[in-house]
């Protein structure tokens, strides 16, 4: 043991006394400083609002659609006006009622200063937009009322179905006046809890739905209001965590996957049962709890990930590079002659060169977490840092934000290990540096491309064993993250055959490379 | 004077041809052995099996009594080498490249790091990086790396490659130090017959492998010539070779220069000869008995394939 912390020692000092390792480290931590800089410079988490928005660009276009409408209008009123069959002209005068209430809303948002169109740039759950679009439904349906009196008398008689159509417009028109005037009020005074009270109305009066599916929709509406008080924040995540939310209810309710892409002709499994169970508690937990960050509008994958998945590839490029030329590096200088005629086993000297390389490894690791942390806390502040909520048997728990962080890198750490042996065995087994750093490099840059193509292979059981499936194990440790949960990755191969199949591979290569160290000359 | 490199029936191939080729000597304590041989004769395959680097075909190397394939760690404790052109860390310095060796073994007390450059005669250059070292430096310092844990075996191949005649006197020097005061064995290969001449006890001359024979350097130089030589200096040696020429044969007299003859004749008949250039009127400065030198040996040897055993 004391020659193997010695060859240990000695490795270590010969790697930190390269200049190149300390370069890398460097960078990474630039890379680090200078990427939290520009993603905060670019605003990818900054929360989109109308007063950033050119607003009088938008009215003036507002402006010009309008009269564009208006020229519409005359077109199909010309249109409707000249219809002789009762089927056709209905059909003319509900374009023409369309219209019209296109143009009322258009007139009625330039009136109370605000764009509809403006409002169409962040269309996503934009309550403002499904007031106007309500209002344009209801008006609309009032206006053809109007224009299509005479004809719709005209035709009732005749044909007792009409009449019991018309009958049902004619009630339903009524109503709308005072829904009407609602929605024109929550425009006017941008009263979200009121459009959310409007919104569980029509959802209790909704006679397709039994009692325990309205209450679903209603309590997702509650959320809403709950996690977006004045329903200006825009915030995507947040609705998409609402409407997995109803999905997982649902599912339970009719024992049915909603949620993910399954056939839904099935009942759920067992498996899926529970899937949906823990879903539902971290999704409700997070809502319910405010865990949310306030940067949470960008892709999938947030600023930190960004980060820390660049910062990442520098540690994976510093280890190949001190792994793949461990072994051949040191034949080709001959410095490996004053290593072998000491008086220590060459598997000594091998495990010493292992050891040596994951320390450094783990060492750029924690400087990269240590300065991906300092920088998001700098530039993006607190309110980036949201703990990990995850769910066990439907219970939701929450983890540190640090404490998750630090071992989602841990877990990145374990494909690490898996490039650095791999590394190490060609070092040794092809005692070419160029072959043993760039191999490992190339699989690890292109795997995405690769794991690409194996999507396009049918057989399961290829992909199972296929080796870099098995790698990327953040999703299967940290299933609740937003990408595992959007892409069901999680859902593929489990964590535990995962692992076991990472360690089998682990120990061929060890074993290979041990045993080609050992026994090879060295001419 | 006891054996500390026991090599027996040793035997390394490649492919279908052997290099070592059952090869079997032994270096005792105390002396300098001189591992001769042409180029790809085996010698430093034979060197590389010894240190670990090679794995025989055949026999087995015992250092100390202690089998290096099945016990490598024990046998190799007392040994220190240089084997070709052996490289040391560029990016650290001399020293620290000797305090990572004097790390994994158990019996480098402190000052030896400085005994040892001094002995090389680096104590002023050893904090500079290895890659500014000049090649004789380098080779110095891998000397001191040798001897760092005091081995009681020294096996150095081609140790004066790079060394300036200095350089080469000071490692004569040291190494016949170690052997005949310190008691350590030394075996050295080299291709400098003439410094192997001045330094080695005993020398082994290897060639296709097959090592010919092993004696003192004394009696080698001795055996292999048949008649007595003798030397002379005179005043005219082209007229007195021919004199010689018709009492003695051509082929017994060899001209060296103007001044200088040799000629092959037993012990008794050289009263006569001086008579004989004496009574023809020629000057004679000096009749001495003219010695092999080990290139002539080692030429002879190799050349005609003989054994000296």
């Amino acid at each position: 043991m004391r020659k193997l912390f010695a060859l240990f020692h000695n490795e270590l000092i010969k790697i930190f006394s390269k200049t190149a390792t300390w370069i890398l480290i460097i960078i990474m931590v630039v890379s680090q400083i200078g990427l939290g800089a520009i993603l905060k410079l670019t605003g990818i988490n900054d929360v989109p609002s109308f007063a950033d928005s050119e607003t009088s660009d938008y009215m003036k276009e507002q402006e010009e659609y309008i009269k564009t409408l208006k020229e519409d209008e005359n077109k199909q009123q010309y249109v409707a006006d000249g219809e002789t069959d009762p089927v056709k002209k209905l059909e003319a005068l509900n374009d023409l009622a369309q219209t019209k209430a296109e143009i009322y809303a258009y007139e009625f948002a330039a009136k109370n200063g605000m764009a509809r169109n403006q409002l169409q740039m962040y269309s996503y759950d934009n309550y403002l937009m499904t007031c106007f679009d309500k209002l344009v439904e209801l008006k609309s349906g009032e206006y053809l009322y109007d224009l299509a009196s005479d004809l719709i008398k005209d035709t009732v008689n005749g044909n007792p179905l009409m009449k019991a159509g018309i009958g049902s417009i004619i009630n339903l028109i009524t109503g709308n006046k005072t829904r009407i005037a609602a929605y024109e009020e929550i425009i006017i005074n941008k009263d979200y809890k009121k459009f959310i009270q409007m919104s569980n109305d029509e959802i209790y009066s909704d006679k397709s739905k039994t009692k325990d599916e309205k209450d679903i929709e209603v309590y997702c509406n509650n959320l809403r209001l709950k996690s977006d008080p004045t329903g200006s924040e825009n915030n995507w995540k947040a609705e998409e965590m609402i409407q997995n939310i109803g999905k997982a209810k649902l599912s339970l309710l009719h024992n049915v996957n909603y949620v993910f892409d399954a056939n839904q002709n099935v009942p759920l499994t067992e498996d899926e049962k529970i899937q949906i169970k823990n879903l539902l508690a971290v999704n409700t937990y997070t809502m319910e709890q405010g865990i949310l960050s306030d940067y949470d509008q960008a892709d999938n994958m947030d600023s930190l990930s960004i980060m820390s998945n660049i910062g990442m590839m520098f540690v994976i490029v510093l280890t190949m590079i001190l792994a793949g030329g461990s072994i051949s590096q040191e034949i080709a200088t001959g410095s490996i002659k004053s290593l072998i005629i000491s008086p220590v086993k060459r598997w000594k000297i091998f495990t010493a060169k292992l050891l040596s390389v994951i320390f450094t490894s783990f060492f750029a690791t924690l400087i990269l977490y240590i300065s991906s942390m300092a920088t998001a806390l700098i530039f993006f502040g607190k309110g980036a840092m949201i703990p990990y909520v995850f769910a066990v048997n439907g219970v939701a728990k929450e983890l540190n934000f640090f404490v998750y962080r630090f071992s989602l890198l841990m877990v990145g750490f374990i494909d690490v290990f898996a490039y650095t042996l791999f590394a190490m065995m060609l070092s040794t087994v092809t005692r070419n540096t160029a072959v043993s750093v760039a191999a490992p490099i190339g699989v690890y840059f292109s795997s995405s491309i690769i794991l690409a193509f194996t999507k396009l292979i049918s057989n399961d059981l290829i992909v199972k064993f296929f080796p870099l499936t098995n790698l990327g194990l953040e999703d299967k440790f940290f299933p609740f993250t937003d990408y595992a949960m959007l892409y069901g990755e999680c859902l593929k191969h489990s964590l535990r055959f995962s692992l076991i199949y990472v360690c089998v591979m682990c120990l061929c290569m060890l074993v290979t490379a041990l045993d080609s160290f050992n026994r090879r000359d060295l001419n | 004077m006891s054996v500390v490199l026991e090599v027996k029936g040793l035997t390394k191939m490649f492919g279908k041809r052997a290099a070592v080729n059952k090869a079997s000597f032994e270096v005792n304590s105390g002396e300098v052995f001189g591992f001769l041989g042409p180029n790809g004769a085996g010698k430093t395959t034979a060197i590389k099996v010894i240190m670990g680097f090679l794995s025989p075909d055949e026999g087995e190397v015992i250092i100390n009594g202690t089998n290096v394939q099945k016990n490598y760690e024990a046998a190799m404790e007392n040994i220190g080498g240089i084997v070709e052109n052996p490289e040391m860390y560029r990016e650290l310095s001399g020293r620290k490249n000797l305090e990572m060796y004097a790390r994994i073994h158990n019996n480098v007390p402190k000052g030896r790091i400085e005994e040892v450059l001094r002995i090389v005669g680096m104590e002023n250059r050893a904090d500079e990086k290895i890659k500014k070292y000049s090649l004789g430096m380098r080779q110095r310092i891998c000397l001191a790396q040798a001897l760092l844990h005091r081995p009681n075996l020294l096996i150095l191949d081609e140790p004066t490659n790079g060394l300036d005649p200095a350089g080469i006197k000071e490692l004569r020097d040291i190494l016949k130090h170690l052997a005949h005061e310190e008691n350590v064995a030394v075996m050295v290969s080299s291709h400098m017959l003439a410094e192997m001449e001045l330094m080695c006890d005993r020398v082994g001359i290897i060639n296709n492998g097959k090592i010919l024979g092993i004696m003192p350097i004394d009696e080698l130089l001795h055996k292999t010539s048949g008649d007595s030589c003798y030397h002379i200096k005179t005043n005219d040696s082209a007229a007195c070779s021919e004199l010689l020429e018709a009492s003695y044969g051509s082929g017994s007299v060899k001209l060296i220069d103007g001044n200088s003859l040799e000629l092959s004749v037993s012990e008794a008949e050289v009263p006569s000869v001086v008579r004989l250039l004496t009574e023809n009127g020629f000057d004679i400065f000096n009749v001495s008995p003219a010695e092999n030198s080990l290139e002539d040996a080692f030429i002879s040897i190799t050349g005609g394939g003989n054994s000296i055993a």
